[in-house]
């Protein structure tokens, strides 16, 4: 068997506080295979966006390791694109000035009228080849958190880390942004570690889809290889009786999980 | 903090929207609440003015009347800028002095101002040191301030300069300060995922997020330095328009403190929408 992309063995976030240590997650372990598309999913504050967060970077895990490309994870890094639940693009620059932050940061040895066809280049991609000199708050939300994975393309990744980046879009655009991702994805084949509480996304896009446990303590509760064959059609895939008893097993498993109160991240 | 602008200029630049009626077309209402905005501030001040009437007429016979005021202040009105001598100057000439002197004072304190607030801001250590100092000595007043500058520069000018730095640089500390605490922290997130270098995250993300709050300091702080100048040049009788006050109470002439008083209400008037025109243009990019 060939090495992981990413592997997480042992993985666990432990916090100290005044009440004594609170363990966020534990004994997660996870190989994430190079050009695959995996999903994290749990619900509210069950510690999946904690994970993501040890793989971005952010956070420093209390036990355990993360290894990308067989380097420990010890900080932030370009090797990743990451893209955050909201847009967060600079109001101050225009669109096509956000994604060269990105772009001046791993290809500091072009010119700037290079950087800036990169740039550009990135934003064709993401559909937005016609907004570049706009500022981000001309655009709507669908169109700033295209910008969002423009960006995260731009420093050309390993790995897309993807946290709930739909979440805060309306359904229409939602399933826009949804089939844009799948339609990049397939051109590209990026390794994606993408975290959501949304069923039918998760079926939609992930080869794997990885369920959580509730907090406190949480970890890795099963894990569903999606059988779908590829390239996938969300109408299609409405018509697969295969898909209902995914999503069944899915929703059975994250029911089962109890509806405790969510806890904030 | 951020509220304490001039009320009346604000509700001055916000005329009230018009009553929603629903058989009278708007195009006839806008007119009336134009014309209510122009009229309204025209009756209070003739109302102003009855009373001053009143009161010099009456209880004070020293206050001059408003039309005495005018008989021996349009001289300096209406030729602003004639020069006679140090003592007798057009009221825009002293205003222009008091102003250059307002503007150093006011550039110092920017200068000393704006790096204390970052650095209160990003740094918990110096924002724990230098936190409960500055609550000490934001309430100060100038008037107390101006002696201790005369005991250290020895001349009245670099200790009115130090006067107005000293009290107009804390909103611009604060609000500074604010801003950059209150940056969201998917910004600078942002920034740490790209790997940017500290020099990059500081000018590329903190600084440029931190812009709006730092012009609102700017704003406040020119309207204290523009409160502090008169009370400076009144100490030190320097030639501007808190001097020229000054010198024509001792002089009697008291029309001539009301020409004072109106022309710093003024200036500092104008200064405030200054500054609130490029404090606007910051915040809308």
């Amino acid at each position: 068997m060939n090495t992981p992309l990413l592997e997480l063995s042992q993985l666990g976030k432990t916090y100290e506080t005044p009440q004594g240590p609170a363990v966020i997650v534990r004994d997660v372990n996870l190989r994430v295979e190079e050009g695959e598309f995996v999903c994290l999913i749990g619900h509210s504050g069950c510690g999946k966006s904690t994970v993501l967060s040890i793989v971005m970077g952010l956070i420093e895990p209390s036990a355990g390791s993360a290894i990308l490309g067989n380097r420990e994870i010890d900080g932030p890094g370009t090797n990743r694109g990451v893209v955050f639940q909201s847009p967060s693009l600079f109001p101050w620059l225009s669109v096509v000035q956000n994604i060269q932050l990105a772009v001046d940061q791993v290809k500091p040895n072009l010119s700037a009228a290079e950087r800036l066809a990169c740039a550009k280049e990135t934003l064709a991609l993401v559909g937005l080849a016609d907004e570049a000199d706009c500022r981000p708050a001309e655009l709507s939300a669908g169109m700033r958190q295209r910008a969002g994975i423009a960006r995260a393309l731009a420093v050309d990744p390993k790995i897309l880390l993807l946290d709930e980046p739909f979440s805060l879009l309306d359904a229409l655009t939602r399933m826009e942004l949804q089939d844009e991702l799948l339609r990049i994805w397939e051109r590209h084949r990026k390794t994606v570690l993408m975290v959501t509480h949304d069923v039918d996304e998760a079926l939609l896009l992930a080869d794997r889809i990885v369920m959580m446990t509730n907090g406190p303590a949480a970890t890795i509760g099963k894990i569903m290889t999606v059988p779908f064959a590829r390239p996938r059609v969300r109408a299609e895939l409405a018509d697969n009786p295969e898909y209902y008893r995914a999503r069944d097993s899915l929703i059975a498993f994250l029911e089962g999980q109890g509806t405790a109160l969510p806890k904030e991240d | 903090m951020k509220a304490a602008a001039l009320p009346g200029a604000l509700a001055a630049r916000q005329p009230a929207p018009p009553a929603a009626g629903n058989n009278a077309p708007v195009k006839r209402r806008l007119p009336r609440v134009e014309a209510a905005s122009i009229i309204l501030p025209l009756l209070a001040g003739v109302g102003v003015l009855l009373f001053w009437t009143a009161l010099s007429q009456t209880v004070s016979p020293d206050l001059p009347s408003p039309l005495r005021t005018w008989q021996e202040s349009k001289r300096y009105v209406l030729n602003p800028f004639f020069k006679e001598g140090e003592m007798s100057q057009g009221i825009g000439r002293l205003a222009f002095y008091s102003l250059m002197r307002v503007m150093k004072g006011y550039s110092l304190a920017l200068l000393f101002g704006t790096p204390l607030g970052f650095l209160i801001g990003l740094s918990k250590f110096a924002s724990r040191a230098l936190d409960p100092l500055i609550q000490v000595l934001r309430p100060i007043s100038p008037l107390a301030w101006l002696p201790l500058g005369l005991v250290i520069f020895q001349r009245s000018e670099p200790a009115a300069l130090f006067t107005i730095a000293l009290c107009a640089m804390w909103p611009t500390v604060l609000n500074t300060a604010v801003g950059v605490r209150s940056i969201s922290s998917d910004y600078l997130n942002v920034g740490r995922v790209l790997n940017l270098p500290r020099s990059k995250m500081f000018f590329s993300i903190i600084l440029p997020a931190t812009l709006p709050y730092v012009f609102t300091g700017y704003r406040l702080s020119l309207g204290i330095a523009w409160l502090v100048i008169v009370a400076s040049e009144m100490l030190t009788g320097a030639p501007g328009v808190g001097g020229f006050l000054w010198q024509e109470y001792n002089a009697l002439v008291y029309s001539h403190i009301i020409l004072s008083i109106l022309t710093i209400g003024f200036v500092g008037f104008l200064l405030d929408r200054l500054m609130g025109t490029i404090e606007a243009r910051f915040k809308s990019t």
